[in-house]
């Protein structure tokens, strides 16, 4: 199934695009988009399944940090490439709503 | 022990014995005015009655210490007065079967009405709701964060088995590093698409199953 590019999607895909080499862990993303930790997760898992974003775990040794590991979201080669064109073709305006402008603009 | 934590305690071991003596009373009326075969019901009764009164103090036990154990205990004592107020009023009324609403009835009304700390403080009565409905308010304490956590852990549970641990793995990994006033909220938005998560984790296990075919015997 083609992923929806909703608002909250392109939010998340647009912070991951900023610096595509970047990782990224779920509160920093939160933070950067605006949306709640609980919304953002299963953004990312749809963009995982799709094969937009890699993740792993953070290999550090939680009782030395204190505090547990974070997982990492990075785009993908793939994946950065088709994130840009579906942007690009959500933020373009569609034909209907084109022909609708150009409608009322005659009638005008 | 601070001021106001001592006035609760000492307004629990005043509700306790008020509890005692009126029990103590029905037990007493009830040998004087209907001696007779009675006498079982009543002395689990009041045997009953002082182990409910005695409850409140005593120490130790298994289990976690913290908000769990002590809404266990306060249950514990509810059902306790439940039982032994049946079982006295039983011994009022037994020959005819009337007594049976009457017995249980009473018990109920009073232990509702006077366990209004059961949750927590008698939060129902100002009308704060429970779980997610509580509105965005992050100051519902350590009870409402620790049952919103349980509630995480057995929402994991729905989905499967490594994609439910990841997702705990990764929601507490988060909300350890968040500040506190923003953990309710947090952990709320994680309950509230779980039930979304939950379809499409097993939609997909369910389309992998089915790519990997029926498994054959032996």
């Amino acid at each position: 199934m083609a992923l929806r590019l909703t608002v909250q999607v392109q939010l998340v895909v647009q912070a991951l695009l900023r610096d595509p080499a970047r990782e990224m862990y779920g509160l920093e993303l939160s933070e950067e988009t605006g949306l709640q930790p609980g919304t953002a997760y299963p953004i990312l898992l749809r963009l995982e399944h799709e094969g937009w974003v890699a993740s792993r775990w953070e290999n550090i040794d939680p009782r030395a940090e204190k505090r547990p590991a974070r997982r990492y979201y990075r785009l993908t080669a793939g994946g950065a490439v088709q994130a840009g064109a579906a942007l690009a073709a959500a933020r373009r305006p569609k034909g209907t709503a084109l022909r609708r402008l150009a409608g009322e603009s005659g009638t005008a | 022990m601070m001021p106001g934590i001592d006035r609760e305690e000492r307004r629990k071991k005043h509700a306790r014995a008020g509890g005692f003596i009126a029990l103590s009373a029905v037990v007493a009326v009830t040998v004087l005015l209907r001696p007779g075969y009675q006498w079982v019901s009543l002395t689990v009764g009041v045997c009953t009655a002082i182990a409910v009164a005695a409850s409140g103090d005593l120490p130790g036990g298994r289990g976690r210490p913290g908000p769990y154990r002590e809404r266990r205990k306060k249950r514990a004592r509810v059902g306790g007065f439940i039982g032994c107020g049946t079982i006295i009023i039983s011994g009022l009324f037994q020959p005819d079967w009337q007594w049976v609403p009457f017995a249980v009835g009473v018990p109920v009304v009073v232990a509702v009405v006077t366990s209004g700390d059961l949750r927590g403080g008698g939060r129902r009565g100002h009308g704060r709701g429970s779980g997610l409905s509580r509105g965005g308010r992050d100051d519902d304490g350590p009870v409402g964060a620790a049952h919103r956590w349980r509630m995480l852990a057995m929402v994991s549970r729905l989905m499967p088995g490594p994609g439910g641990r990841r997702w705990l793995a990764e929601a507490e990994s988060l909300l350890s590093e968040i500040a506190p006033a923003g953990r309710g909220a947090a952990i709320r938005s994680y309950l509230l698409s779980a039930p979304g998560l939950v379809v499409m984790m097993w939609a997909r296990e369910a389309r992998r199953r089915a790519q990997l075919g029926p498994r054959r015997p032996g």
